[in-house]
């Protein structure tokens, strides 16, 4: 262990002082505590001491929400630990988050921490941390100005992850459960569910052709994108054989995994409705399995589990209904998993689909839109959906976008902000209104949801 | 009837650059198009195109794209001579360069115009845009691990101007190929969907219709982002 010094316990003074100070004020401060010690005290980080088990769950998708299911569970069973629950997940974040545990004495107060961390991020938070676990939830491509690519990310995963972590890994996605072969794995994977169709069209399919042989990948099941069961007719490359594979739905309300070791099938709590919902909380059981807490333990406690209602929210109205679903901005992948599930929706009546994910712009400096590009509109295309609406000061490049999707014209309204688009809608007209939001609860969405929440309510 | 030929499109076309397609398919939609990937061999290598495009790749991909393309690169210059317009966007401009020097690794790229990339995996460049091409005003965004030097025979065979963002380099405004009918950018966009006139400049010379598909909203959200870059207080997160 680096000797501390001076420095380091006034760093730690400090950040505790500012985390404290603006918890007073009802303020979460997330990195600035971290930012705070640093400046103080560059070598900061090296310096803490770490938790006598850390756990990190990295990925494209799904972090926030499997980091809160694990933390959820750990609550319930009365472990205290570390964790980082509010997607504050850079390397600031995962910092601030040891500084919480860490006492005056700059002495770790936990055995335990569970942080998310952004991919990016991980290269300077592994080396430090050396988690005992990495759990990886799926990789896709992200954010184009952040992320690149997943051979990038994967490249950047590759340089992070110490050799001696354990890895949990998406046997369903033959890109992450590819990340460094050489540490010890165990893999997860949700079978094909009963009446479960393949979706073959999504734009984007990172893994089209086999990396080492460059030929088409047959995909026998593609759930979508390049998530599913594959085979490289050359090579003969496929999924990795799952220890732990969620094989199907009871009643709606329930998931059952095999563990493949043991030929032991236990049921848990369905926690959302959605494949996307399936795969986090499997991969938050396997943790915890991996962790060593029995199945009968987790179901018990996972029952009281409730997910962030952010990323999918239904109201209802009488007989009407307003659905809010994260898009998650400058994320393709993410907006299309949304397009999927707003297309597949059933008995919704007539649907309007409003797009308020509020674009990052700066007031300094244009957001990118290449993005939208890569998402799959097409999936708006269907009968049930009788308007699209978009607002932003962008709104003219996702008509664009949205028209050489083929989206009929008179389906499409746009608005220079969220307000005056919910104000263009009449209610009346429409059973399910969806509101397609990003990660930031910008006032604008607050807004359209007050405008329509309040045109409903009237109109019950 | 003009043949069209969109290179290696299973090869990713990343950062949108699919987008490319869904115009070119709707303007090119009486035409003969053909999507080669990249198991197979050219078309523009055993017959006469008219209109080439490839958009942006990973850098594994980058390196495959070249192999293949390197048996044929004195028949793609001789098609360039010729007159057929190629499109490349992203990295997909990289491939034609001297050589590319991926991280300390330098390796041969086409060598059909005189300019070296450097790949570094930091930083990652992230800027808007706005340009001047003849008079003409462009817009677009760069995301990318490179810089471009361009050597002396460069000279006069640049795209545009950068008047915002940087062009080849930090230290040159000079930005992409045009040389004939080769239109070659570093940036996203997809370029050329979100620059109608330019677009409509390049159906002007292969001798066709200028009517693009959702026109209106195409050229509206052109003309609002020139507008916005145009504007003083609108400056990069990032300088270079």
């Amino acid at each position: 262990m680096m000797k501390k010094g001076l420095r380091f316990i006034v760093a730690l003074f400090a950040a505790k002082w500012f985390a404290r100070t603006v918890r007073l004020f009802g303020h979460g401060g997330s990195h600035t505590p971290a930012r705070i010690a640093k400046r103080i005290d560059p070598a900061f980080f090296e310096k803490i001491e770490r938790p006598a088990k850390v756990v990190c769950i990295t990925g494209t998708n799904g972090k926030t929400t499997v980091n809160n299911i694990v933390s959820q569970v750990l609550t319930k069973l009365g472990i205290g630990h570390a964790r980082n629950l509010f997607g504050s997940n850079l390397h600031a974040g995962a910092v601030s988050t040891l500084i919480e545990m860490l006492d005056w004495r700059g002495r770790m107060t936990v055995d335990l921490a569970v942080l998310e961390v952004d991919e990016i991020s991980t290269k300077t938070v592994f080396p430090y941390l050396k988690p005992d676990i990495v759990a990886v939830t799926v990789l896709f491509r992200d954010s184009y100005a952040r992320n690149a690519h997943t051979d990038f990310i994967s490249e950047l995963l590759n340089d992070a992850i110490p050799e001696e972590s354990l890895l949990i890994l998406n046997s369903d996605d033959l890109i992450s459960s590819s990340l460094a072969p050489d540490n010890q794995r165990c893999f997860f994977s949700v079978d094909r569910l009963p009446g479960e169709e393949p979706e073959t069209t999504a734009l984007i399919n990172d893994l089209s052709l086999c990396p080492t042989c460059r030929v088409p990948i047959d995909y026998t099941f593609q759930r979508y994108h390049h998530i599913g069961r594959a085979t490289c007719p050359s090579c003969g490359m496929t999924n990795a054989g799952a220890d732990y594979v969620t094989t199907k739905l009871e009643n709606e309300h329930l998931i059952e995994i095999q563990e493949v070791s043991t030929a032991s099938v236990h049921g848990y709590k369905q926690i959302g409705a959605n494949i996307t919902d399936i795969y986090n909380e499997t991969l938050a059981i396997v943790l915890l399995r991996e962790m060593g807490f029995q199945p009968e333990t987790i179901a018990d406690a996972i029952t009281d589990v409730k997910v962030k209602s952010s990323r999918f929210d239904e109201e209802t109205f009488g007989d009407k209904r307003m659905i809010s679903i994260m898009g998650k901005d400058q994320n393709p992948v993410a907006t299309t998993r949304a397009f999927a599930v707003i297309g597949g929706l059933k008995d919704a009546g007539r649907v309007c689909v409003l797009i308020v994910n509020e674009s990052i712009d700066l007031p300094f400096c244009p957001e990118n839109l290449a993005y939208v590009y890569d998402v799959n509109v097409e999936y708006l295309d269907r009968p049930f959906i009788k308007t699209i609406g978009v607002a932003s000061q962008r709104r003219h490049d996702y008509v664009q976008r949205l028209l050489l999707g083929h989206i009929a014209p008179e389906k499409i309204i746009s608005a220079t902000s969220e307000k005056e688009l919910a104000n263009m809608i009449n209610v009346d007209d429409y059973d399910t209104i969806v509101l397609v939001t990003g990660t930031s609860n910008a006032p604008g969405i607050k807004e359209a949801q007050t405008i329509l929440r309040t045109q409903l309510a009237a109109s019950r | 009837m003009k043949t069209i030929e969109y290179l290696f499109p299973d090869a990713g076309y990343l950062y949108g650059d699919v987008g490319h397609l869904f115009l070119f398919d709707q303007l090119f939609e009486t035409h003969r198009v053909v999507r080669t990937p990249l198991s197979a061999t050219p078309l523009f290598a055993k017959e006469d195109v008219d209109f080439i495009y490839l958009g942006a790749m990973t850098e594994r991909y980058q390196r495959d794209v070249i192999t293949k393309l390197m048996p044929h690169r004195e028949r793609l210059w001789e098609l360039i001579e010729g007159g057929v317009h190629l499109l490349l966007t992203h990295n997909a401009m990289d491939n034609v360069g001297q050589t590319i020097n991926y991280r300390g690794e330098p390796y041969e790229a086409l060598g059909l115009f005189d300019f070296t990339v450097d790949v570094q995996r930091w930083p990652r460049i992230n800027q808007f845009i706005l340009g001047d091409f003849d008079g003409l005003g462009v817009t677009a965004h760069k995301s990318q691990f490179t810089t471009t030097v361009f050597g002396p025979e460069m000279e006069g065979k640049h795209f545009f101007t950068t008047l915002k963002g940087m062009g080849a380099n930090p230290k040159d405004k000079r930005e992409g190929i045009h040389y004939k009918n080769v239109y070659a950018t570093q940036c996203m966009g997809p370029f050329f969907v979100i620059n109608p006139p330019v677009m409509k400049l390049i159906l002007r010379e292969m001798g066709l219709p200028e009517d693009l598909p959702a026109e209106a909203s195409g050229t509206a959200a052109y003309e609002t982002r020139l507008a916005e870059f145009g504007r003083p207080r609108c400056r990069q997160l990032m300088e270079v």
